[in-house]
């Protein structure tokens, strides 16, 4: 017997809520054919909407990297720096149904219910 | 780690996807400005003030005070290498553009940036010092310049150097690397004038 996924709660009001750690079994990744980012979608354990987060590779500031760094092969280009863990476990997940819920600020740059999660290994 | 932080971080990252190129541009005007800096510093170091100064020292003074000027300058060149590096970084590493891969990123360039600033200061010191030795070495074994500098025309030759005493029988001069005292006699000069220097 299965079991009926929860509807999208479009009324539930925006509030910074940490769930903590949660189960992974509703969330996934995969990374773009060009291999420039790596996108999470799952369900906001939350509001229940349908969320998704692309990650995309960039320089992250004004960096150095040693000489010893370099001769080892670990000088950045493209490749991900030295044991970087997924962003699926490795990251803090937002909420980005994309659906306005009531009280939202007009300014945030996750558009959900604000509910922010870590995904369990 | 707070959640409030957590999102902050993450709105850090989520801003640096849209600051990509300012940053790259920031980051080449920094290197520009410091290899401009160091490429005008190699050009008068070795262009204009060549080997003059270390002409008038003896030969293993000359040789030490060339080798402590040479290390100095490689250290100096590196500390400001070192320097720059730090203030403004190498283009080229790349992250996913996540709240905590950025912390993690930053934890681990603060600690580049730190050993980088510190390697440069103490290259810069170790640099100081060795010029400052070099030219304390060139000071404490310069020769004085020979004064009284006549150049001999005799039948025979030409001689050069500092002119010791004359009388009416002879002319004594220092002549030479040596500065051995040659005696011409006065017979044999066909000519006498002062000059700046003797050549080599």
């Amino acid at each position: 017997m299965s079991s009926t996924p929860t509807p999208h709660d479009h009324h539930l009001p925006y509030a910074e809520a940490d769930l903590g750690e949660v189960d992974g079994a509703s969330f996934s990744q995969a990374a773009a054919p060009d291999g420039r980012s790596v996108r999470v979608t799952g369900t906001c354990p939350r509001c229940h909407g349908s969320t998704g987060t692309e990650f995309r590779r960039g320089n992250p500031g004004t960096g150095t990297k040693g000489l010893f760094d370099r001769l080892s092969g670990r000088s950045g280009g493209t490749a991900r720096s030295e044991s970087e863990p997924e962003p699926l476990h490795g990251e803090v997940h937002f909420c980005e149904c994309g659906h306005g819920h009531p009280s939202i600020p007009a300014e945030v740059r996750f558009v959900g219910c604000g509910a922010s999660w870590r995904i369990a290994p | 780690m707070s959640a409030r932080s957590d999102r902050r971080w993450a709105e850090l990252a989520r801003d640096l996807e849209f600051t990509r190129l300012p940053e790259l541009r920031r980051q080449a005007e920094g290197w520009r400005t410091g290899l401009t800096g160091l490429t005008a510093l190699l050009a008068v170091l070795v262009l204009l003030k060549g080997r003059d100064s270390l002409d008038q020292l003896p030969d293993w003074a000359g040789n030490t005070a060339t080798a402590l000027l040479a290390l100095a300058f490689l250290l100096l060149v590196a500390g400001s290498l070192l320097a720059v590096r730090a203030a403004h970084g190498v283009p080229g590493e790349e992250i996913l553009l996540g709240g905590q891969a950025l912390r993690r990123w930053t934890e681990r360039e603060v600690g580049r940036v730190t050993r980088a600033l510190a390697r440069a200061s103490g290259c810069c010191a170790v640099g100081l010092v060795l010029i400052v030795g070099a030219l304390g070495l060139a000071w404490a074994t310069t020769e004085a310049a020979p004064s009284h500098l006549v150049r001999v025309r005799t039948g025979s030759t030409d001689l050069c150097g500092e002119l010791v005493r004359a009388d009416q029988a002879q002319l004594v001069l220092r002549t030479g690397p040596d500065r051995a005292e040659r005696t011409v006699p006065q017979v044999d000069v066909a000519g006498l004038e002062a000059v700046g220097s003797c050549p080599k």
